[in-house]
């Protein structure tokens, strides 16, 4: 497996464990009556802004400690060491393509997270829509890319 | 205009350089071994950048490396 293969596959498994675990948090957090739960609207606002940021420091702890291993593993095998975050213009150009996939999963839950409210759904709805495209927009992106890395292409 | 595909020499090229290895010709480069293997596999067309350097390391014009062949 190459280092963009690996490099996508970290992200995806990484995408989907941190969400499930914020979410399985939160709910614990709810049922346990943790959160003000009078304004609905403010209460989800404040779950993904503090969602947000640690998502993004877990991401770079994650993607460091993944190329620590990565780099003793190869030491290991005697492989050459391969750098993940090494890009050229073929990757770039791949994640440009898979960017275009996730902002077209994205803008369709978009679409339908307003579309709740239209139906006079509840905000959790709406914010449950977002969040649950937000994580199937990276989960296709990031089976697109190991795709096209697979096909050679 | 016509339909048409890029082929390459590259890895006759690498061939005529010692038996260069894909690694020691995406070092050379500056890009990773699984686009040179892209690359000889026809299913990517490199920038233009990339096929100057790839003309200046094997000391041929861009001509001599890439080609192109309408479709019928």
């Amino acid at each position: 497996m190459s280092a963009q293969e690996k490099r996508s596959l970290l992200n995806l498994v990484f995408s989907i464990l941190f969400t499930v675990v914020y979410g399985i948090i939160v709910y614990i957090k709810y049922n346990n009556g943790d959160f003000d739960t009078s304004n609905e609207m403010r209460l989800w606002s404040v779950i993904i802004l503090i969602f947000i940021p640690i998502s993004i420091a877990a991401r770079i702890v994650a993607t460091i400690m993944f190329s620590i291993i990565n780099s003793i593993a190869n030491e290991i095998k005697g492989k050459d060491d391969e750098d993940l975050d090494f890009y050229d213009e073929r990757d770039k150009l791949i994640e440009l393509k898979s960017t275009r996939v996730a902002l077209v999963v994205f803008s369709l839950g978009f679409i339908l997270a307003l579309s709740t409210q239209a139906f006079g759904m509840s905000v959790a709805a709406f914010f449950l829509t977002m969040l649950g495209f937000g994580l199937l927009s990276e989960v296709i992106a990031s089976i697109y890319i190991i795709i096209i890395y697979r096909k050679g292409a | 205009m016509e339909k048409f595909i890029i082929n390459n020499n590259v890895r006759m090229m690498r061939f005529h350089n010692g038996e260069m290895t894909q690694k020691d010709l995406a070092d050379a480069v500056g890009v990773s071994r699984q686009t040179i293997v892209a690359i000889e596999k026809g299913k990517y067309s490199p920038s233009l950048e990339l096929c100057f350097k790839l003309s200046i390391v094997f000391n041929k014009s861009i001509d001599e490396i890439f080609s192109i062949e309408y479709k019928k």
